[in-house]
């Protein structure tokens, strides 16, 4: 265990003071996680939401008593485009009943925001309360239909919202009425991809990037470099066996790891991820790191040199981070790539990681997400088993 | 006081391929001595050591060390006993020679303290150098306190000195006499013969993976050298110095240069520079010397161990 302790604390404290090892595992999946979130948070802003208005009022119509054609009117002009700028909203508008449960429809799969409903005798409605008539005329209200739990849901609503508080404004100016349309809020259902979030998105994926990173290169340089500048000899002709060796070196690559993912989970909560920490968040993290690890294995023993295990680690790296979808949806690749893309480790650990923790439902089974991965580390670990050389 | 053997090794081979790099060698190691295999490179120095060092499988052979007979591998007991300075030291990069020393030291059982090595290597004043920073001198001075921070009884070092400048080469043997003096055994490779010479308690020439000779240094240039030796350039073609071997048995002729043992020297001498005379050759260079374990190897081998 000593013996252990001693060649971790050596290893660890080389990796540390090394500033292309420091900026590889330590500051690249930060600057990444910044680059790309930021990126997102700023296409984001620019996104607008979609707003379907139903517009059944049958009163007044054609007079200036006809408060609902204002309404769709002052809708209409927000959703057009203004100085070069992507409007607020886009609107579709219509007044048949078959046009309102079609738009209802389209609001349960998230193609349309927010529904916006002004009621037969909304007018009548209006001009009964602006002569005091008494309240016997029936409460003709707006309705919005909006999905709880969505993030352009609820900007939606409060587009909306804005726009009946403006009109009352104006109203009461007029008439000296308060307060007298107040919407109704339906909900129609949870918002499906309610709670997705790119940057939850993001730090999921960079975690799963992060760990492979240190096992390619961390486990490929404390091998096949130390191996080919000899240091191996000369330790192993010390009083240490080689899995004093390999103990020490896991050990230091496994805590870089866990410093890494301190730190990105301090950079993602800051950008505003807010992911759950479950046990099985904790399992995913987990399988990640140690499924991770023999693919170092595996390029360590697979390559000659240092160099060509580089190379190797390189390749390995830039298939799995793309391909397993660490940084974006995989999904409209063509179907070739599909094909490798569901048969490597990191599409599964990033699915399931992702799931554990909140971020977006799994489109891979569970036993999947396990097994897949596990099925490559102990390929890996096998083949290490046979034919890594300890002496070149 | 009984001379105790340390590593006793009797017929050891070890073949590449068609390459016989160790091919049946013998040989014994006493407690406090320093012994030495002399060869040029690729004699199968190292290959030995690697064997003795658990870094390599032999292929047939017997090895006890510590009156232990090893098979495939050195037990970590016997580890724990050895120091080992390799022909080609690195270490691991970024770390300061205190860490690297700190590393070495937490592996061993009864380590001495890191002070103490810096002292003896003399690397006090880079303690907190880092590795890559040191110069070939210093590195190899590192090596040895590595090689030395386990306290071993017994200490590997495989061309200690080879590409070092003649003072950082002096530094190293003062520190091998030293390690000598406090009762530790040195096995010692070299192909410098001076070096061999000024250290060794016991000599074992080696070439093409076989013993060719052994002894003390001083019994093998006296057996095989001769006690004096003249050396001398001549402006002529070989066909001429050819002559020479008739003349003198004991000759060894270098392209212009003739080396040839003298044990009457006057005699020698004489009948040197009459055969000069008589056949018209010019004596460009001619001196008189003691003749050394260079010379030996030159004898039993006809090749000079630097080639
Ligand atoms: N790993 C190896 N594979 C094949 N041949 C080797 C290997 N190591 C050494 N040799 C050969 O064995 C012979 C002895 O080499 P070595 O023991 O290094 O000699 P020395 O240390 O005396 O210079 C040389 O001919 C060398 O080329
Ligand atoms: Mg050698």
């Amino acid at each position: 265990m000593k013996r252990v302790f001693a060649i971790f604390k050596a290893l660890f404290l080389s990796n540390l003071k090394s500033p292309a090892s420091l900026f590889w595992t330590i500051i690249f999946p930060v600057m990444l996680l910044l680059i790309l979130g930021s990126i997102f948070l700023n296409v984001g802003k620019s996104v607008s939401v979609k707003v379907a208005v139903v517009n059944e009022s049958s009163t007044f119509k054609g007079t200036n008593m006809d408060f609902a054609s204002h309404i769709v009117k002052a809708l209409k002009d927000m959703s057009k485009a203004t100085d070069d700028k992507t409007p607020l909203l886009t609107i579709e508008s219509g007044t048949t009943q078959s046009f309102l449960q079609n738009s209802i429809k389209e609001l349960k799969i998230d193609k349309i925001d927010a529904v916006l409903v002004i009621p037969k005798l909304f007018n009548t409605y209006l001009y009964a309360r602006a002569l005091h008539f008494p309240s016997k005329v029936k409460n003709e209200s707006l309705v919005i239909y909006t999905q709880r739990n969505s993030q352009s849901s609820n900007i939606a609503f409060s587009i909306l919202d804005s726009v009946v508080s403006a009109f009352n404004r104006e109203f009461m100016k007029h008439s000296g009425v308060t307060n007298i349309v107040i919407p109704e809020t339906e909900y129609v259902s949870m918002g499906k991809g309610s709670s997705f979030s790119y940057v939850k998105f993001l730090v999921t994926g960079i975690i799963v990037m992060a760990f492979m990173t240190v096992a390619l290169f961390g486990v490929t340089d404390d091998l096949l470099v130390q191996r080919e500048k000899k240091v191996l000899r000369r330790i192993f002709v010390a009083p240490v066996d080689r899995s004093h060796y390999l103990f020490g070196m896991t050990l230091s690559n496994v805590v870089l790891e866990f410093v890494q993912l301190a730190l990105i989970l301090v950079v993602g909560i800051w950008m505003g991820a807010k992911l759950k920490f479950g046990p099985d968040a904790f399992f995913y993290l987990l399988l990640t790191l140690f499924v991770m690890m023999p693919l170092g294995f595996f390029v360590a023993s697979f390559a000659k040199s240092a160099n060509s295990g580089n190379a190797l680690a390189s390749i390995f790296n830039f298939l799995f981070m793309f391909l397993g979808g660490l940084f974006f949806p995989i999904s409209g690749v063509p179907f070739a790539l599909k094909v490798v893309a569901y048969s490597i480790p990191t599409t599964y650990l990033a699915n399931g990681l992702r799931d554990s923790m909140g971020v977006s439902p799994s489109p891979t089974p569970t036993y999947l997400n396990i097994l897949v991965p596990i099925i490559w580390a102990v390929v890996m670990t096998l083949y290490s088993i046979r034919y890594f050389k300890w002496e070149v | 006081m009984a001379e105790e053997t340390i590593i006793e090794v009797n017929d050891l081979k070890k073949h590449y391929g068609n390459v016989k790099a160790v091919d049946g060698i013998s040989f014994k190691v006493l407690k406090g001595e320093v012994f030495t295999l002399l060869g040029p490179n690729g004699a199968g120095k190292t290959t030995t050591l690697e064997v003795l060092e658990g870094l390599k499988a032999h292929d047939s052979g017997k090895i006890a060390m510590f009156g232990k007979t090893l098979h495939t591998t050195v037990p970590r007991e016997i580890r724990e006993r050895i120091g080992v300075v390799l022909q080609e030291n690195n270490f691991i990069e970024h770390l300061t020679v205190t860490e690297i020393l700190k590393m070495f030291r937490n592996l061993y059982p009864t380590p001495l303290k890191i002070e103490e090595v810096l002292e003896i290597v003399s690397l006090q004043e880079k303690r907190k150098a880092r590795v890559e920073k040191l110069s070939g001198g210093q590195r190899q001075r590192l090596a040895i306190g590595t090689a030395l921070i386990g306290n071993p009884d017994l200490i590997f070092m495989d061309e200690p000195t080879t590409g070092l400048d003649p003072q950082a080469r002096r530094n190293i043997w003062d520190m091998i006499e030293k390690f000598k003096n406090s009762g530790k055994t040195i096995f010692l490779t070299t192909h410098y013969m001076e070096e061999a010479e000024v250290l060794s308690d016991y000599v074992y020439i080696m070439d093409h993976g076989k013993i060719i000779a052994k002894g003390t240094p001083q019994k093998l240039v006296s057996s095989f050298g001769g006690d004096k030796i003249i050396e001398a350039r001549v402006n002529t073609n070989n066909d001429k110095i050819i002559g020479l071997k008739e003349i003198f048995s004991d000759i060894e002729i270098e392209e212009s240069k003739v080396i040839f043992g003298a044990s009457d020297l006057p005699k020698t001498m004489k009948s040197f520079l009459d055969w000069a005379e008589a056949n018209s050759i010019e004596v460009e260079d001619l001196s008189v010397r003691q003749s050394n374990l260079e010379d030996v190897f030159l004898k039993l081998t006809g090749r000079s161990l630097r080639d």
